[in-house]
């Protein structure tokens, strides 16, 4: 879970939500009983569009949803994929929970922070590329295995690594 | 066996509504409209002693009949795909080869329970789940399997694919109920049950994937069919995930009880390289490690939970002779202290000290006492937290330091690991 403390600022400038967007959000509504619930999906849409979520666009948001700024917030905090600092154009995430550790899930991020020249939690310098770690991503069977973009890649050695990086642009 | 849960597997294009009606998909619906009753249904199912596959093994049946059956309240069915025990990836295999199977299995059972939306809790991890599952609830609707009136019944239906956001949490009934309602995924305090204030405060069952699934079969077979597999009280098909150090890791659909040692040599192709079993952990990260000579125990809830583990979720992490123990302890560790929802005090603490512990007598940097505290706040967490996080915590970490204390000692005492690790980038503890 993440501290509040990691989270943005206290008071950030209220950003317009675009169009397109509303109407995504609104669609989710129909889905729930109350809007509320609609919560994280709709975190999920702004997060699709922005690369992550913005202080401004959770504070439209709030009011777009008819929901007090610190109940977005709360939500934002604990879920892991769900993020307020931007990150790289492709956000590589590596697994490292124990199935994909056994097969070799250290050597794989000791060469994709080699190859990146960036440190988990960092973003290179052209803004392509960032690096993460997540916990189990339920494809153990497939270990070691990372998401990129949310997208799921697995059986994964160097060659493969130069192959999957050398196809993003 | 013949393969029940998996048979479209190969497939090809088994997601597709068309090709899966042509194997078979839907006709226990149209069964289950034509020619029986909602308590008819539910008994096939209380019958057929199906037990839940998400890890509790506590009877679909029986949670169907604890439901609240007022006819004011809205009842809704719930389906647990948040899938996020390690070592688990067979809910993902079900919705991505047979997806219709799920939701016919929905239906039937919001027809048994009367409830008339069910909501797919998935995994946000799995986006292509994702896909695969909209797409065959959109196709699902245009042949009226799902909507008003279906299939010229008069029951309506809807079903729903709810996006998770990243918590292992959300996996635990509750949690998963008020992660659903749009707030932080912490568990309730319990009673009051899913079945009387459940989702939305609301009368609700919650089922994994895989018990589901199997729904549609019962029905169309019957319960006998069903009970013709497995030992008693153990009855049906499962599935069984292997990972870790098996030369064919994936999903294995056996008859329930199959053993331990079978999937792993027979089914897993046995330990590459040449190597020897360590150890496992047989019903994914959350169960109670055995050693190699404990390996000949049929895999169902009952004899697991003799031979002092669990089946769990059936996530079978397999470890060689290569292995650090102290290393497997620690990431699991590390797991469940990144996990914890914050809630309860000797979870919060307890498995953030333990990750501690163990991180630093994996560096080397163990003191003597270290161990045994470990034991010791692992006792202090054991039944003492609202959900079932802490338990899961403490039966892998005690069990695997009882079982291989001697490596632990000798990082102590050596002031290293003696397999060489450098392991330092997936420290996630602030030290």
């Amino acid at each position: 879970m993440v501290w509040p403390s990691e989270t943005e600022a206290v008071k950030p400038e209220r950003q317009e939500l675009p169009a397109g967007l509303v109407l995504q959000i609104d669609e989710l509504l129909r889905h729930y009983p109350n809007k509320r619930a609609a919560l994280i999906p709709a975190l999920h849409k702004c997060q699709d569009h922005f690369g992550h979520i913005p202080g401004g666009v959770a504070l439209a948001l709030s009011e777009h949803m008819g929901l007090a700024p610190s109940c977005v917030a709360d939500t934002i905090s604990f879920y892991s994929m769900l993020r307020m600092k931007p990150v790289g154009k492709f956000h590589i995430e590596v697994c490292q929970t124990i199935s994909c550790a056994l097969r070799g899930a250290d050597s794989l991020a000791d060469y994709l922070v080699m190859k990146l020249g960036i440190g988990f939690g960092e973003v290179t310098r052209d803004g392509k590329f960032s690096l993460g770690k997540v916990e189990c991503i339920g494809a153990c069977e497939q270990a070691p295995a990372i998401l990129i973009n949310n997208e799921l890649y697995g059986n994964l050695n160097k060659e493969r690594i130069e192959e999957i990086l050398g196809g993003l642009q | 066996m013949e393969p029940v849960l998996l048979a479209k597997r190969h497939i090809e294009n088994s997601t597709d509504i068309n090709i899966a009606i042509g194997e078979g998909a839907y006709k226990a619906l149209q069964k289950v409209l034509t020619a029986m009753s909602p308590p008819q249904v539910h008994k096939e199912v209380m019958d057929a002693v199906l037990r839940g596959r998400g890890g509790a093994g506590f009877p679909a049946g029986l949670k169907w009949k604890f439901l609240d059956k007022n006819p004011k309240r809205t009842r809704y069915l719930c389906c647990n795909a948040d899938e996020s025990e390690p070592g688990t990836f067979k809910d993902r295999v079900i919705m991505e080869t047979d997806p219709h199977m799920l939701i016919e299995g929905m239906i039937i059972a919001c027809y048994a329970i009367d409830a008339h939306a069910g909501y797919i809790f998935l995994r946000g991890e799995y986006a292509n789940s994702f896909r695969i599952l909209t797409k065959a609830i959109a196709q699902a609707r245009e042949h009226g399997f799902l909507g008003d009136n279906v299939l010229g019944s008069g029951f309506n239906v809807n079903i729903h694919v709810h996006v998770g956001a990243g918590a292992y949490i959300c996996g635990e009934e509750l949690a998963m109920l008020e992660s659903l309602g749009g707030a932080r995924g912490w568990p309730r305090l319990k009673p009051p049950y899913a079945a009387t204030r459940g989702l939305f405060y609301e009368p609700t069952v919650v089922n994994n994937v895989e018990t589901l699934a199997c729904v549609p079969h019962i029905v169309l077979r019957g319960a006998d069919w069903f009970k013709g597999m497995g030992s008693e009280n153990n009855y049906g098909p499962k599935l069984y995930c292997l990972s870790g150090h098996v030369n064919k890791p994936g999903v294995y659909e056996l008859p329930m009880g199959t053993t331990l040692k079978q999937l792993i040599d027979q089914s897993g192709g046995g330990i590459p390289n040449g190597r020897k079993l360590k150890a496992v952990l047989p019903g994914g990260s959350s169960s109670a490690a055995l050693t190699a000579e404990e390996v000949d125990v049929p895999m169902d809830f009952d004899s697991m939970s003799k031979a002092g583990s669990m089946l769990g979720s059936a996530g079978i992490i397999v470890m060689d002779d290569s292995t650090c123990m102290v290393n497997a302890c620690w990431n699991v560790a590390r797991f469940y202290a990144h996990e914890s929802c914050g809630q309860c005090t000797p979870c919060r603490e307890g498995t953030n000290w333990v990750a501690r512990i163990l991180g630093r007598i994996e560096r080397g940097q163990g003191e003597p006492g270290d161990i045994d505290m470990a034991l010791t706040i692992c006792d202090n967490m054991l039944g003492q937290t609202i959900c079932a996080l802490a338990d899961g915590a403490v039966f892998p970490i005690r069990s695997i330091i009882q079982k291989f204390r001697a490596e632990f000692e000798r990082h102590v005492r050596d002031g290293a690991c003696p397999f060489g690790a450098k392991r330092k980038w997936y420290s996630v503890l602030p030290e």
